[in-house]
């Protein structure tokens, strides 16, 4: 019975192959390894096996580029974009650290509730800010693709947007832009001190 | 007709050589043997790849075999094209090495 490759790397090798290749040249890669195994031991057989597979990796890159299909990724990329309820879902998601600041951002200011505010722990990750924004932008980017969706045809740019049965998106559309205009106005005001306190 | 590369030249010489039992580990130990040069098990499917779009190789699937675990060959052919381009690579190189002293007795002067 022929030895068997490091499951990891034979795994990380596999995440580089396309398809089209992958049965010939994990068992090209098999074929080497047993024959090391067999002469020069398994553990240099394995070296051997991580070596090749980093060794390897910007020929394999350049496959993956010459089989890109570019008509298989729009196609799974449409049809991400017509799963209307899962995008508002995982928007809804993405945007509650950034509601969960606003909102005790807005008490404070508007009905002098400390209690709500004081209760957010601003040390958790969820607040950073490159969280907090890279969660609005994702989630606005998520939506807008089910929504509109833009068409080069006969050299000429056209741009549909579509309402019916997007009443989730078209929500959560408009919820983001109400945070980003509360973030925004808050970083006016407090930057340029134009609120007196 | 496209110029060939040196690496096509090589492994299309190769799947030459081999005649008929030109797949992967074969193709790679045939470079290696006869010119040095260890190409990674990855490398040699991109010109493999160039070359069988140019109709240059042809492939055909080959049996699994246990110390594969159990994964088939992909055996190269080398079609009229692919001969073809080598004999014009052939032809190319004679003509311009043709009327030239030989390199190896220049001085080195000459040759910098």
């Amino acid at each position: 019975m022929p030895e068997r490759p490091p499951r990891l790397a034979e795994w990380t090798l596999g995440l580089l192959l396309n398809p089209k290749h992958r049965e010939t040249l994990l068992g090209d890669f098999t074929e080497e390894y047993s024959r090391r195994a067999s002469q020069v031991g398994v553990s240099n057989a394995k070296r051997w096996y991580w070596m090749e597979t980093i060794k390897s990796s910007p020929a394999l890159f350049h496959l993956l580029a010459m089989n890109f299909n570019r008509s298989e990724v729009m196609q799974k990329l449409s049809s991400l974009t017509r799963q209307n309820h899962k995008m508002a879902g995982l928007g809804l998601l993405l945007i509650i650290p950034a509601l969960i600041l606003c909102s005790g951002g807005l008490a404070l200011s508007l009905l002098g509730m400390n209690a709500f505010s004081n209760a957010i722990n601003f040390d958790l990750f969820i607040f950073n800010p490159l969280v907090l924004l890279g969660g609005l932008f994702l989630a606005f980017v998520l939506n807008l693709l089910t929504v509109a969706q833009v068409k080069i045809q006969d050299g000429s740019l056209t741009g549909t947007i579509r309402l019916r049965g997007k009443e989730l998106n078209l929500g959560l559309l408009t919820c983001i832009g109400l945070l980003l205009s509360v973030i925004f106005l808050y970083l006016l005001a407090e930057n340029f001190q134009i609120f007196a306190r | 007709m496209d110029l060939l590369s040196r690496t096509e030249e090589i492994v299309l010489l190769a799947v030459y050589r081999l005649d008929g039992s030109a797949y992967g580990v074969t193709i790679r130990s045939e470079v290696q043997a006869n010119t040095g040069i260890n190409l990674s098990v990855g490398a040699v499917y991109v010109p493999l790849e160039r070359l069988t779009r140019q109709g240059l190789l042809q492939t055909r699937a080959g049996e699994p075999t246990p110390e594969r675990g159990g994964r088939s060959k992909r055996y190269y052919q080398i079609t009229a094209d692919g001969l073809a381009a080598l004999q014009e690579v052939q032809r190319l190189h004679r003509a311009m090495w043709s009327n030239l002293p030989d390199p190896l007795a220049l001085p080195e002067a000459e040759l910098a």
